[in-house]
């Protein structure tokens, strides 16, 4: 089949003839791609730094929704026709820049109705992302104040959501163009992250955890992605200006489930 | 991934695209991502 992905590490994305699907094992199901996102972790994968599971050549992509074309004896209550999105890692064949997918039926999830086939192909690794950072990384509870720096990406967008969702008071960075978008997400204060003086300013807030959400920053402490770090203020800190924070990489892990 | 479907389903969470692109264009549509996509998602269509 003809994907879109690379011959080798490092080397250019372009349109490649890779082999037909194998036949499923009793796990899987494969899945006709509607729509796969595409992310600046793709890059990541692209140059070697983010194994998935796969080996060039290669269909490029780790997110995708379409419709089920097929299932093996044990995936459950999945059936053909199904509409489903899926982050399928690790992969089982090819990226998911690719007409065909195989992924293992736990981490599919069913495709809301309402959501449009151009989102469910994007929606798997920012929003995984999101809710493990928000809730399992972070733990963020109810009254707390969460500083999302890079909040007017894709994923910082969501993180903002979540976290107001879960009762915290958000304070976010990003550019003035996404201010009055990251207020109606949910954010109590948008800083501009142009005035060197926004770190002091959140700071002085009194944060009680915070998460990074701007590609490339922090991105050697990144086991697999650029697009996550957390910060967790240590128990023993005072809630103080300038006050020190607990870091550990970010992380995201593909979870299910129809 | 479930539970954040959920929350788009009853319209608590929203995700923008800003970029569909055929698969001929997956190079494109890599830098654009890469680039900062303003907010909104890049896709591809088989």
């Amino acid at each position: 089949m003809r994907v879109a992905g690379i011959r080798s590490i490092g080397g250019a994305v372009e349109t490649i003839d890779v082999p037909d699907p194998t036949p499923l094992a009793a796990d899987e199901v494969l899945i006709a791609v509607t729509a796969a996102g595409v992310g600046n972790w793709d890059d990541i994968v692209r140059q070697g730094g983010w194994d998935v599971g796969a080996v060039p050549p290669m269909a490029l992509g780790v997110e995708a929704a379409g419709v089920v074309a097929d299932v093996g004896r044990t995936a459950g209550d999945l059936a053909a026709g199904d509409e489903v999105m899926t982050h399928p890692l690790p992969l089982r064949g090819q990226g998911t820049w690719a007409p065909l997918l195989i992924a293992p039926a736990a981490l599919v999830a069913r495709k809301p109705a309402q959501m449009s086939w151009a989102v469910a192909g994007a929606f798997p690794v920012p929003a995984l992302t999101a809710v493990q950072v928000v809730d399992e990384a972070l733990a963020v509870r109810a009254g707390e104040t969460v500083l999302v720096n890079g909040a007017g990406g894709v994923t910082g967008s969501l993180l903002v959501s979540l976290a107001a969702i879960r009762g915290a008071r958000v304070i976010a960075t990003a550019g003035p163009a996404s201010g009055a978008r990251l207020s109606r997400l949910g954010a109590d204060e948008v800083l501009d992250y142009h005035d060197a003086r926004w770190i002091d300013r959140a700071t002085s807030a009194g944060v009680d955890a915070a998460v990074n959400a701007v590609p490339g920053e922090r991105r050697r402490r990144c086991e697999r992605f650029a697009t996550a770090g957390v910060w967790r203020r240590s128990p023993r800190m005072r809630r103080t200006s300038g006050a020190r924070f607990r870091s550990r990489p970010c992380t995201s892990t593909p979870t299910a489930h129809s | 991934l479930k539970t954040v479907a959920d929350l788009y389903g009853e319209g608590r969470i929203s995700l923008e695209v800003g970029w569909e692109l055929p698969l001929a264009d997956a190079a494109r549509a890599l830098e654009t991502s890469t680039r900062g996509g303003g907010g909104t998602a890049v896709v591809l269509r088989p």
